[in-house]
């Protein structure tokens, strides 16, 4: 229980400071909600320009522009909190509610990318654990290796164009199984060295050790052996790899939503930039900052709690 | 375990030697100017005239990813140098300092790593507009983060180590420490992490780039020429090709000697950064 709380107190802070980044982040940019709304200073044609300074000046003193930074910082803070992230500019619909709309599509494609990384990766793990140093480990480390270095953009482009030129893959359209795989394909191929890499290194620590041993030594084979005994434990470093995943699966999704008009929270982000839709680039980067938070923490928190001996090491260290 | 390493190590400094040769020596290799216009037709494929063909403008592409490679290499180069320099110095610091900054430096150091590099990148794009600089700026704010946290360790873990102590007790200084007890055990795994973040930061922002969000044509730069070369994905897929296995090439280089100084590492009985 100690250990619960002692997380959710970890992520709140987290939390707390990643949201004084974000609001730091956003009061340097250039240009506030005022310059925004009115444009550039001098650019109204309706207005004299000593009544667009006092025009300004009135809209400051409504946004609450005027008071002190740790006072606006207060009240927005209190804002986000009640997930009031302000309206867009190009629909004029509450930012949450649009990104409300987008979280389904890009967690499904995170997850369906993830499962892809995590199936091919357990495959070349097992196929290279059989014989570490052999020929088939080092050709699918090359293949690792590869997979690492072929740019998320290259292989999501040229894969979109290939594909809907050889077997008619819908280029664009609503998000639907059909059009999932390719985009979950280009995702897992990106994320599955890393999860490759743990799980190798994992297996072949279980494979070596006495109760390995002991189960061959009983006339084991070698598919029993790592289905029903080392499997399991091999598993354990995946909790710490879910978050590690988590922050290369967003990047690359960012990528791979816009390449594939997937009608995700990034594609609505990047599609927001170029429109200068200020809260929408606010509200998914907070967005990210919470799911990432919290992702981590509870990742963190379940591995003490399945694995005693983590806990004992985090408080020696 | 899989090998000294040695040889893929070797390998990737071969494949990022070749790339920054081919940048310094772009203007003797290629005799077209990479922002001359119509040298050749528009849009031609590969040729022995123009190795790689042209693009839109009937540039020479061959000429345009050789020069390219001087800028997004440099920038780079440079931008690696001061998350390396940085982090690793921040680190050591909060290390040396210990006690109440060292807990509220750890769980901010995580933080900042587990963020999304692009992501961040992406919202300073988002707010700044978007440009080479402001790309890179994005990927500086967080990226000197993971060498902090590996510099902290590091330097805690190489300060108790029974040689460090000994030392201390004969009467070492703090550079001395620094200098034959802890540098020893930090350059490695920093390393690794350099080639690792350099290969990301490569990726992030040639993927920036792509998207419209990061160099802006009609520079030669690899990610300017990637965002000119998506436009014309259908008619003529070398565009994207070009400066993308460039890339491709850069990374791959590398992954590979971070990997191969992974297995030195491993041998020696080193810490390996993950």
């Amino acid at each position: 229980m100690a250990v619960v709380a002692r997380g959710v107190a970890t992520a709140a802070g987290l939390l707390l400071v990643a949201s004084m980044l974000v609001f730091a982040l956003v009061r340097a940019a250039p240009g506030d909600a005022v310059d925004v709304e009115f444009g550039e200073s001098g650019a109204s044609a309706l207005l004299s320009p000593e009544e667009e300074a006092v025009a300004r000046a009135q809209r400051a003193r409504e946004l609450g522009l005027d008071r002190s930074v740790p006072e606006q910082y207060a009240r927005w803070l209190d804002r986000v909190v009640r997930l009031d992230l302000g309206t867009s500019f190009r629909t004029g619909r509450p930012v949450a509610d649009e990104l409300g709309d987008r979280v389904a599509a890009s967690a499904a494609l995170g997850g369906a990318g993830f499962l892809v990384a995590l199936t091919v990766a357990w495959l070349i793990a097992a196929l290279s654990a059989r014989r570490p140093g052999g020929l088939l480990d080092h050709a699918l480390r090359v293949l690792s290796l590869t997979a690492t270095a072929v740019p998320t953009f290259l292989l999501g482009s040229l894969g979109l164009r290939y594909a809907a030129e050889w077997f008619g893959y819908p280029v664009a359209g609503e998000a639907s199984w059909r059009r999932l795989w390719l985009p979950a394909v280009v995702l897992g191929v990106g994320a599955m060295p890393v999860v490759a890499r743990l799980l190798r290194a994992s297996l072949i620590t279980e494979y070596g050790r006495p109760y390995a041993l002991a189960a061959r030594a009983r006339g084991t084979s070698t598919a029993r052996l790592t289905f029903r005994h080392v499997m399991r434990p091999a598993f354990a470093p995946l909790l710490t790899l879910a978050g590690l995943t988590l922050s290369s699966l967003v990047a690359a999704s960012v990528i791979t939503e816009v390449i594939f008009s997937w009608p995700g929270v990034s594609e609505y982000a990047v599609s927001a930039i170029s429109a200068k839709d200020y809260p929408v680039v606010q509200a998914y980067l907070l967005l990210v900052v919470a799911v990432v938070v919290v992702v981590n923490r509870t990742m963190d928190v379940l591995q003490h709690l399945l694995d005693p001996r983590v806990a004992h090491a985090a408080q020696v260290a | 375990m899989r090998g000294t390493g040695r040889g893929l190590f070797a390998v990737g400094v071969a494949l990022v030697g070749l790339m920054v040769l081919l940048a310094v020596a772009a203007p003797l290799i290629s005799r077209y100017d990479p922002a001359a216009q119509g040298v050749g037709p528009a849009l031609a494929g590969p040729s022995v005239e123009h190795w790689l063909g042209t693009d839109r403008f009937g540039r020479d592409l061959a000429a345009r990813v050789l020069h390219g490679g001087r800028t997004t290499l440099l920038a780079t180069a440079a931008a690696l140098a001061l998350v390396v320099s940085v982090g690793t110095l921040v680190g050591a610091a909060v290390a040396a300092v210990g006690s109440i900054v060292d807990r509220l430096a750890r769980p901010l150091f995580d933080l900042l790593v587990a963020f999304p590099v692009m992501v961040v990148a992406l919202a300073l794009v988002g707010l700044w507009g978007p440009s080479l600089g402001t790309a890179l700026a994005g990927v500086l704010i967080v990226l000197w983060a993971p060498f902090a946290r590996l510099s902290r360790s590091l330097v805690r873990t190489a300060l108790a180590e029974p040689s460090a102590v000994a030392a201390r007790a004969l009467g070492a200084g703090r550079l001395r420490l620094l200098r034959y007890e802890v540098w020893p055990r930090l350059r490695g795994p920093v390393l690794v992490l350099a080639a690792v973040e350099a290969a990301q930061l490569i990726g992030v922002v040639a993927g920036l780039s792509f998207l419209g969000l990061g160099a802006q044509p009609p520079s030669a730069e690899w990610g300017a020429m990637l965002q000119e070369g998506r436009a014309a994905l259908w008619s003529a897929p070398h565009l994207v090709l070009a400066p993308g296995i460039a890339v491709l090439v850069t990374v791959l280089g590398l992954t590979c000697m971070a990997e191969g100084l992974r297995d030195m590492l491993d041998r020696a009985g080193q810490v390996v950064p993950e």
